[in-house]
């Protein structure tokens, strides 16, 4: 009860903090969106392939708005993935994603974040009736108009049925590190994150640490107009030792390269 | 689960191809002939992808193939309770065989037609006549797009040991099972100990694959009937049934504790059809 509390104070609290915002006298003196789609192959390991799946990536309502003292930004706002099998016969995965939002108090490097709202199966990892859902302090280490650097540290609450099994429910903390670039012709992203199930907190053992690992690279060949089309490599790792317990391989590997298009405009305020 | 340009091959053949006979024990020194029936035989071999290389196969071997197919689409298949392998660690089957066991409106005919959607062409190969029983691979190594189901003289024999025949058509049907899994793209790796290329880190390849198969077949074909007719499968078809998923779980590595228990303790030779009947609770 007291952590449902402490949630939804968070989101109050998001709110209010956007809200204020609004009464800024230079309310949008930059604003950004983005929006991408994308179709690529992967290959992903999940103890029992190479597995080749065609995956289709949507993300929209991404950006950022930032006033003199706030950023409030946004990978996107609504994404949606899903992988096929390579003759398209059979959906393997399925993910929404709706709300993933942070916001950034610029003077002190501080903010706070939430991951969204998850909702999907992914048959290739096992999971069916996901819901995942998040929350977390960041430190922004750098900032610059192309890149930034941060620190996170979070709480995440997962549900879903493993093997059509009855549903399963995770609490989970963990500390993450991201570097994010994009300019005019090139884009990326590099994360790392190392995370502990909170059951396992009085019986720590180093065997009970999860950690994940992701890199993506791309660049735009066509830039016109705010529309841009280009070409993105991923790739990303996880070690999550709750999977063994279920006789499921505790790592996943995939690797992928996409074909992207977005669209991405910036506003200002005219003076 | 969404299934775009698959066609529906069992729709063509069930109509003969639903019968089932009970397993037998037959002694000698060469196989028994196949027992498929005549009007399903010429149902399935006109639908079946046989290559041109099936005019060197032995007697008997393409009817032994072809009694795979039918098997797959005759014999009832029903999950075991709380998705128990060998009565044991609830919800174990994976979630990969669930969704391709729920693909269609029933198992049987889901297996039918997966085989079939990956499998466009079925080759006799004798190279590997004393190393596999069958083989799936793919055209196209990069896509996965069509594969090859490839046949050894070993899959037509039945199980044979010492001289004796188990007459179970449904363990063909189980090998069809797993090597169409190949055909979702999933293959083996190497073996730790013995370093050949037959092992699996858990259950959602193609041994899991076949291993659910087969206790599903336990399940839907094991139980006596409500009409007060025996079961489906004999004690002799029991026997071969747990045999062969017993032996194909020693090759998994990621298991529950209480499969790992049961693979690393089990002497599969050992056990008798009423081990497996026990085991999965079966009603006979």
């Amino acid at each position: 009860m007291r952590t449902k509390n402490l949630f939804f104070a968070f989101i109050f609290s998001l709110f209010a903090l956007a809200a204020s915002a609004h009464t800024d006298d230079t309310i949008f003196p930059r604003a950004s969106l983005a929006n991408d789609a994308a179709l690529g192959a992967e290959v992903s390991y999940f103890g029992y392939c190479p597995c080749f799946r065609w995956k289709i990536r949507v993300e929209l309502a991404g950006g950022e708005i930032e006033t003199r003292e706030l950023l409030i930004s946004s990978e996107a706002l609504f994404q949606f993935m899903q992988t096929e099998n390579t003759q398209w016969h059979a959906r393997e995965a399925q993910l929404f994603r709706i709300g993933a939002i942070e916001a950034l108090v610029k003077g002190a490097h501080v903010g706070i974040g939430f991951s969204g709202v998850t909702l999907g199966q992914d048959a290739d990892a096992g999971y069916t009736n996901i819901i995942k859902t998040g929350v977390y302090l960041l430190i922004n280490i750098f900032r610059t108009e192309a890149a930034r650097l941060d620190l996170k540290t979070g709480y995440e609450f997962d549900q879903y049925s493993v093997n059509a099994a009855p549903t399963t429910t995770r609490n989970i903390t963990s500390q993450a590190i991201a570097f994010r670039w994009n300019t005019t012709r090139f884009f990326g992203k590099i994360t790392g994150s190392v995370f502990l199930d909170a059951e396992n907190y009085s019986r720590f053992n180093v065997s009970h640490i999860g950690y994940t690992a992701s890199a993506a690279a791309g660049v735009k060949f066509f830039n016109v107009r705010d529309f841009y089309m280009g070409a993105e490599l991923q790739a990303s790792y996880s070690h999550d030792p709750f999977r063994f317990d279920l006789g499921l391989d505790p790592n996943l590997a995939v690797a992928g390269i996409f074909i992207d298009v977005g669209y991405e405009p910036i506003f200002r305020k005219k003076k | 689960m969404s299934a775009c340009n698959a066609h529906n091959f069992y729709a063509e053949v069930k109509d003969v191809c639903s019968y089932t006979e009970q397993g037998q024990v037959v002694f000698g020194s060469t196989p028994p002939l196949p027992s498929i029936h005549a009007d399903c035989k010429a149902a399935l071999e006109a639908i079946l992808p046989y290559d041109s290389t099936w005019s060197m196969a032995p007697a008997g071997l393409k009817d032994y193939t072809t009694q795979a197919f039918q098997a797959l689409i005759a014999y009832p298949l029903e999950l075991p309770p709380d998705n128990k392998l060998f009565g044991m660690s609830p919800f174990s089957i994976p979630q990969s065989f669930l969704d391709f066991f729920h693909a269609e409106p029933n198992p049987n005919q889901a297996a039918f037609n997966h085989a079939l959607n990956v499998i466009q062409t079925i080759s006799y190969d004798p190279s590997f006549n004393n190393v596999a029983v069958a083989q799936w691979t793919p055209y196209n190594s990069v896509a996965f797009w069509n594969g090859q189901l490839s046949v050894s003289a070993s899959f037509g024999g039945y199980t044979r040991t010492n001289g004796v025949y188990f007459t179970t058509p449904v363990l063909n049907a189980a090998i069809l099972v797993h090597e169409a899994h190949h055909g979702d793209g999933y293959f083996h790796f190497e073996c730790p100990t013995t370093h050949d290329f037959g092992c699996e880190a858990d259950l959602n390849g193609p041994y899991g694959h076949e291993i659910s198969y087969l206790i599903s077949v336990l399940h839907g074909s094991g139980n006596a009937r409500p009409n007060g007719q025996p079961p489906i499968l004999s004690d002799t078809d029991v026997l071969v049934i747990g045999f062969q998923a017993c032996s194909a779980l020693k090759r998994i590595f990621d298991l529950p504790a209480d499969l790992a228990n049961f693979r690393d303790m089990a002497n599969c030779g050992a056990l008798d059809a009423g081990y497996f009947i026990l085991a999965e609770g079966l009603t006979r």
